[in-house]
C-alpha cells in the first residue's frame, strides 16, 4: 500500500521529471485512496512545479523541459479538476488576457508565460500573436481583466507596448499591465508605464502574483 | 544614453582597433568569364572640321558605331576639355550611357563591398583585366545604433534612415580613399561599385526607411537590383560612376544571400545544396537548379561571442580553440596572437561546448552536470552552475574565465535557431539531411570553427565532411562577380525569382521544431 505521501511526492516528482503518463497514473491513484484532491495539486503537483521554476531560474532546466513539465502537471489537473470541491467563498482567480505585441509572430515565450500562469491559478485569455493595440484594449475591457501581458520578441514591436498602456490608463481601466520578451528589461517597462516586467516566465508568475495581490 | 551600473567590458569598434580584428576577406575565386557590364572602348577622336555639322557627341558615337548612346551630364560638362586635338581616348559606358571618357593611359577601376552587420569589406578591382588591387575593411560604424539588424531598424524607426544611411556612406567612403591612398590611384577613375548586404543593410544605404522591415509581414520596399549614380549617394568614386545593389530575396533575406548563390552556383547545379551564411543573423538557401527556398534565423550574436559572459570578437587573446582534458577537466587552448586568454571567440565557443559534451560536463539537454572538481562550481549570486576555463591568474582580466550554465542557454537559443531553419527548409522539400549532397558554409565562421565540433553540437547537420565546402566571404565575392561578369549580373534577377522565401515563425510546426533543435544530439 503506498502512503498519501509517496503519492504527493509522486505527482511532484512526475511533474519536475515532465513525466506524462506517471503524473496522469499518480493522479488517478490519488483518487482510488481518497486523497483531497485539492491536495493532491497543492502538494503534488504544485510543489514540484516551483521545483521547475526554481531549477529553470538558475538555468538547470530549459524550455523543452520546462514544456514537458507543464504536460505533465495538465494532465494530472485533467484528472483531479472535476473532483475539486468549488468553495464558493473562494476568491475569483484572477483573468489575464495574454498575446505578442503587434508586428511580431514569435510566441513560444508568450505560451510557455501563459503555461505558468494558468499552472498557478489564474485564468487566461489568449489573443494570440501580432496582435494590434486596439484588440488588446478591447478584450480588457470585454473579459474584465485584471492583468493584460504583452511579449515582443522584435525590438521594432515593443513600441506598440506603450500605447496599450496608455489607452489603458486613459479608460482608467483596472487592468495592471506586464511586459516581457528577450529585448525588454526593466528599465524599458518602467518608462513605458508597465505595472510589471517578468524577466522569464517564471518571475512573470511572481510578478502577477505580486500586482494582483494573490 | 546607457547609464553603466555594474561592471563592463567595453569593446572599441572604431578603425584604431579594427587591425586587430580578424575579419575574412577572401571566399572562393571562382573562375569566369571576363565580362563586366562596364564597357571600356578606345577610340581615336578626330578634330570636328568647319563645315561638317557634327557636335563632338556625333564624333564619339560615329567611331564607338553605337547610335542610341546618351551621355551623363557631368561626363558631358567634361567633354569640352577632353577633345580639344585629334587623340586617342578610353570611353566609358553603362547600360548605354557615357559615364567617362578618361586618357588613353589611365587605368579603370571597379569596387565591390559586402555591407554586413558587423562588418564591411571592400574590394578594389581592376576593370581592365578583372584582377583584385586591394581590400579594405572596417567594422560598420552603424553598430553604434545596434549590433543586430532589427535594433537598427528600430533606430531608423525612431530617429529616421538619415542618420544611419549618412555613416555607411562615410564608412564606405573612408575604405575608398584608404584603397586609393595604398594604390596611388584617383576615385575618379573607379566608375563602378557593386554591392551586396542584407535587406535592412540595403534600405539604410540607399536612405530609405526600413520601416516595413519591423513588422509582420517584413515585406521590402523593392526586391530587383537597382542601379544609382554615385552622386546620387554621395558615394565618392567617379561622380557620374554607377552604384550597383544585388536583389534582394525578402525582408530578412537580402542581396548578400544573392551573393552566395552567384558564388556557388546553387542554382545552376543538379546536386541538393544547402547553404549557411552564418553572421548575426543566419541565412539559409536549400535547393537545386529546380527549386529553391530560403530562409533567415534569427541567431543572434551569441555564436560570435556576443551576450556571453566571457565572449568576445575575433581579437588578441580571445581563445579559439580549446581541448578539454577528460577526468580532470583541465584546458589546453590556443588564443589569437598567443596572448593571454581574455575570453572566447565564436569558434573557441563550439569548441568548448562540443568538449564539454564529450567529457561529460554536458547533457544533451544542456545541463551542466556536477563533478567533484573545482573547475565545476556554483555561483553563489544567482546559483547558476559554471565551468572555469582558466584561472585568473593565467589571464588577462583579474577573474576565473568561465561558462556558465546562461552562456550554454544562449548557445542553444543559436543554433537552435539555426536548425530549426534547416529542418523547416529540409521539409518544404520533402527530403532529409541524407539527402543533402552538398554543404556550403559561408561567412567568417565556415573558415575559423572547427567543423566536426560544429556538428557534435548540432549547429550544422551531420553530413560526410567531404561534402562540406567552405567559402568564406561568399556574399562578398558575389559582388565581386557581378562586377566583372555580365552574365552573372542577368542572373542574379533571375535567381531571386526563382526562391521561395520561408518566413519560419510563421510556420505550423517552428514552434516544435523550435523546441526540438534546442537540444544537444
Amino acid at each position: 500500500m503506498v502512503s498519501k505521501e509517496e503519492i504527493l511526492e509522486g505527482l511532484a516528482k512526475a511533474v519536475i521529471d515532465g513525466d506524462e503518463v506517471k503524473s496522469e497514473e499518480l493522479a488517478k491513484k490519488s483518487l482510488e485512496l481518497g486523497i483531497d484532491p485539492y491536495e493532491a495539486l497543492m502538494n503534488g503537483c504544485n510543489k514540484g512545479m516551483a521545483k521547475v521554476s526554481d531549477l529553470y531560474e538558475c538555468k538547470e532546466m530549459f524550455v523543452p523541459e520546462i514544456l514537458l513539465s507543464a504536460d505533465a502537471m495538465y494532465a494530472a489537473i485533467d484528472i483531479l479538476k472535476p473532483h475539486l470541491k468549488v468553495d464558493a467563498s473562494a476568491k475569483k482567480p484572477a483573468k489575464v488576457i495574454i498575446g505578442v505585441a503587434q508586428g511580431d509572430i514569435h510566441d513560444i515565450g508568450k505560451n510557455l508565460v501563459k503555461m505558468m500562469l494558468e499552472v498557478a491559478g489564474f485564468i487566461l485569455v489568449d489573443v494570440g500573436k501580432d496582435v494590434p493595440v486596439d484588440t488588446f484594449v478591447k478584450k480588457a475591457e470585454e473579459e474584465d481583466a485584471d492583468l493584460v501581458t504583452i511579449s515582443a520578441l522584435m525590438t521594432t514591436s515593443m513600441l506598440y507596448m506603450e500605447p496599450v498602456i496608455k489607452q489603458l490608463k486613459g479608460k482608467n481601466h483596472k487592468a495592471k499591465v506586464i511586459v516581457g520578451g528577450a529585448p525588454i528589461n526593466s528599465d524599458f517597462a518602467k518608462k513605458i508605464g508597465a505595472d510589471g516586467y517578468g524577466k522569464d516566465a517564471v518571475e512573470a508568475v511572481k510578478v502577477a502574483k505580486n500586482l494582483i495581490g494573490a | 544614453m546607457v547609464k553603466v551600473t555594474d561592471d563592463v567590458r567595453i569593446e572599441i569598434p572604431d578603425s584604431s582597433l579594427q587591425k586587430e580584428h580578424r575579419i575574412l576577406c577572401e571566399g572562393i575565386s571562382k573562375k569566369i568569364k571576363f565580362d563586366p557590364c562596364l564597357k571600356i572602348k578606345k577610340i581615336k577622336i578626330q578634330k570636328p572640321l568647319l563645315g561638317d555639322e557634327w557636335s563632338l557627341i556625333d564624333l564619339i558615337k560615329y567611331e564607338l558605331k553605337e547610335k542610341n548612346l546618351s551621355i551623363d551630364y557631368l561626363a558631358l560638362k567634361k567633354l569640352s576639355n577632353k577633345l580639344t586635338s585629334e587623340h586617342y581616348i578610353k570611353i566609358i559606358e553603362y547600360h548605354n550611357e557615357i559615364i567617362g571618357i578618361s586618357e588613353i593611359e589611365q587605368n579603370i577601376y571597379g569596387i565591390a563591398v559586402d555591407i554586413g552587420t558587423t562588418t564591411i569589406v571592400t574590394y578594389l578591382m581592376d576593370m581592365g583585366t578583372g584582377e583584385l588591387v586591394g581590400i579594405e575593411s572596417l567594422l560598420n560604424p552603424q553598430i553604434r545604433y545596434g549590433e543586430d539588424v532589427i535594433s537598427r531598424i528600430t533606430y531608423s524607426l525612431k530617429n529616421g534612415v538619415d542618420i544611419p544611411h549618412k555613416v555607411i556612406v562615410e564608412g564606405i567612403n573612408l575604405m575608398i580613399k584608404r584603397l586609393c591612398e595604398k594604390n596611388g590611384i584617383s576615385s575618379d577613375s573607379i566608375y563602378e561599385m557593386t554591392t551586396v548586404g542584407n535587406t535592412a543593410m540595403h534600405h539604410i544605404f540607399h536612405n530609405i526607411n526600413p520601416i516595413s522591415l519591423s513588422e509582420s509581414p517584413f515585406a521590402p520596399v523593392m526586391s530587383s537590383s537597382i542601379d544609382i549614380k554615385a552622386r546620387d549617394l554621395g558615394i565618392n568614386i567617379n561622380q557620374s560612376g554607377n552604384i550597383h545593389f544585388l536583389p534582394l530575396i525578402s525582408g530578412f533575406v537580402g542581396a548578400d544571400t544573392i551573393g552566395v548563390l552567384l558564388a556557388t552556383e546553387i542554382y545552376k547545379n543538379n546536386e541538393i545544396s544547402l547553404a549557411i551564411d552564418i553572421g548575426t543573423n543566419g541565412e539559409l538557401v536549400l535547393g537545386n537548379k529546380d527549386i529553391m527556398v530560403s530562409c533567415s534565423c534569427a541567431a543572434g550574436p551569441a555564436l560570435e561571442g556576443g551576450h556571453l559572459q566571457f565572449g568576445m570578437r575575433a581579437s588578441t587573446g580571445a581563445i579559439e580553440t580549446i581541448f578539454i582534458e577528460e577526468d580532470t577537466f583541465y584546458t589546453f587552448y590556443k588564443t589569437i596572437d598567443n596572448g593571454k586568454p581574455r575570453g572566447l571567440c565564436g569558434s573557441g565557443i563550439i569548441d568548448v561546448v562540443s568538449e564539454m559534451l564529450r567529457v561529460g560536463l554536458l547533457d544533451s539537454s544542456g545541463k551542466i552536470l556536477e563533478h567533484n572538481n573545482e573547475r565545476i562550481r556554483i555561483n553563489p549570486l544567482n546559483n547558476q552552475k559554471e565551468y572555469v576555463i582558466e584561472w585568473k591568474e593565467n589571464t588577462d582580466t583579474d577573474q576565473d574565465i568561465v561558462i556558465t550554465a546562461s552562456d550554454i542557454r544562449e548557445i542553444q537559443l543559436a543554433k537552435g535557431a539555426i536548425m530549426t531553419g534547416i529542418n523547416i527548409l529540409l521539409g518544404k522539400l520533402d527530403i532529409t539531411v541524407d539527402n543533402l549532397e552538398r554543404l556550403y558554409l559561408a561567412g567568417a565562421f565556415g573558415n575559423y570553427i572547427d567543423i566536426k565540433n560544429a556538428i557534435r553540437i548540432g549547429l550544422i547537420p551531420d553530413i560526410p565532411l567531404d561534402k562540406i565546402k567552405l567559402v568564406g566571404n561568399a556574399a562578398g565575392e558575389g559582388a565581386k562577380l557581378s562586377l566583372l561578369s555580365k552574365e552573372k549580373r542577368i542572373e542574379e534577377n533571375n535567381i531571386n525569382k526563382k526562391i521561395d522565401y520561408i518566413e519560419l515563425a510563421a510556420e505550423k510546426n517552428f514552434n516544435k521544431e523550435f523546441v526540438k533543435s534546442l537540444k544537444f544530439t
